[in-house]
């Protein structure tokens, strides 16, 4: 029988995962000591949300009743998946990213997705079933429920067979890397792309897909650099300057895609350290050791993380362990002299 | 018993943890547990419809 949680012990305090409620719970180490303390902090403990909304049986497929006029197929790892949007607004969500990953029309798919408006709700479906809907203030799963279903086709692997996604950047020098983490605005992507015009390889930015060996694969989507970012960045990447504007009129910020610098399926990756990064105009570089409880309580709600029991162990292992940081920045130069150095003493 | 549940305020910092989780966390804290839900569903940054 699988246990019905999973306690983790670090520093003064313990991590406990329920099962049932699928929900971490820090607390200080000599309130977790056993069963009766378990069950009693399990008791005050509620679920709060479920943010995905899995289709109710009644609903049809109607995949044959609509025209979808609007199709990408994408080549990753040499598997070609098929995107079918009944709009072009549709399209304009999740196509930008994945653009640069289009094959010519005529090839044949080999697995395909379609995405529709039913009952005002956002469907996503695959040929036979409807998979699920969205409504539009959901459009952050939808997006990453479509990255998850590239992800698996991709390396042809299954929901199960992941630790964690991470709603993050990271950026490798070889096979070793940092996680960079942070708030929305923090300066993740531009990071990200200051580090790889600087030689690093952006291996996933916004989708890091952490696999059952503790490492992070390889991801195709492209970074997304916005407006504010966009005219230093255009320095260090000239074919910026050329590339398609996507006009987001609701935040008023232009946003332009850069491709990863190369395509890695066939590696994967060690996370040496975990960055919390905040761009701050009146910090030069400042690198600290991030308090575990705060990592802790910053990384989770951000991250999917595999319900499954077996997973949930090994990436508490993981994550009660590896180190962490907080890194406020605004020079360069002293941010790629940092991580550089970060990575050669782990 | 009471009283030492009380106690932990130095290495959780409750309103500290809450900030930081952002508008798609939903963590709260009771006494001295945090509560951490990790998203249910794998997502991204949210893409901009202009709609």
């Amino acid at each position: 029988m699988t246990p019905d949680h999973i306690v983790k012990y670090y520093n003064e305090h313990a991590i406990v995962w329920f099962k049932e409620l699928n929900q971490f719970v820090i607390v200080n180490k000599q309130d977790a000591k056993n069963q009766e303390q378990i069950d009693g902090l399990k008791a005050k403990v509620s679920n709060v949300n479920t943010a995905c909304y899995e289709v109710s049986n009644s609903s049809e497929l109607l995949i044959k009743h609509k025209s979808f006029n609007y199709r990408n197929i994408y080549k990753v790892n040499g598997k070609l998946i098929a995107l079918y949007y009944e709009s072009e607004d549709l399209q304009t969500l999740i196509n930008p990213k994945f653009d640069h990953l289009n094959v010519e029309s005529s090839s044949i798919e080999q697995v395909s997705y379609y995405v529709y408006w039913q009952d005002k709700k956002i469907v996503l479906a695959d040929r036979n079933k409807l998979l699920f809907q969205y409504y539009r203030d959901q459009l952050h799963e939808l997006s990453g429920k479509i990255s998850m279903l590239i992800l698996n086709a991709a390396y042809n692997r299954h929901e199960k067979d992941w630790l964690a996604v991470f709603h993050a950047s990271f950026v490798s020098i070889g096979n070793k890397g940092v996680l960079i983490i942070g708030d929305s605005g923090s300066g993740k992507s531009t990071a990200a792309a200051v580090l790889m015009a600087n030689g690093m390889n952006v291996i996933a930015d916004d989708f890091v897909p952490f696999n059952l060996n503790q490492r992070v694969n390889f991801f195709p989507a492209a970074t997304s650099i916005k407006e504010s970012a966009d005219q230093e960045l255009t320095v260090l990447f000239p074919e910026l300057s050329s590339s398609i504007i996507y006009k987001s009129s609701s935040k008023e910020i232009n946003v332009k895609y850069l491709k990863p610098s190369e395509e890695v399926y066939n590696s994967e990756f060690e996370i040496s350290a975990v960055i919390s990064i905040m761009y701050d105009p009146a910090i030069d570089f400042e690198l600290n050791e991030l308090n575990r409880n705060d990592f802790l309580s910053q990384i989770i709600p951000d991250t999917w993380s595999s319900p499954v029991t077996q997973n949930v162990n090994t990436f508490l292992d993981w994550i009660i362990q590896v180190p962490a940081y907080r890194l406020n920045y605004s020079n360069n130069d002293k941010l790629l002299k940092g991580i550089t150095n970060l990575l050669d003493n782990e | 018993m009471k009283n030492k549940v009380k106690k932990d305020k130095k290495n959780i910092s409750r309103r500290e943890a809450l900030k930081k989780t952002g508008k798609y966390a939903v963590a709260t804290a009771v006494g001295t547990f945090i509560i951490l839900n990790p998203k249910q569903s794998q997502a991204t940054s949210p893409p901009d419809p202009g709609w």
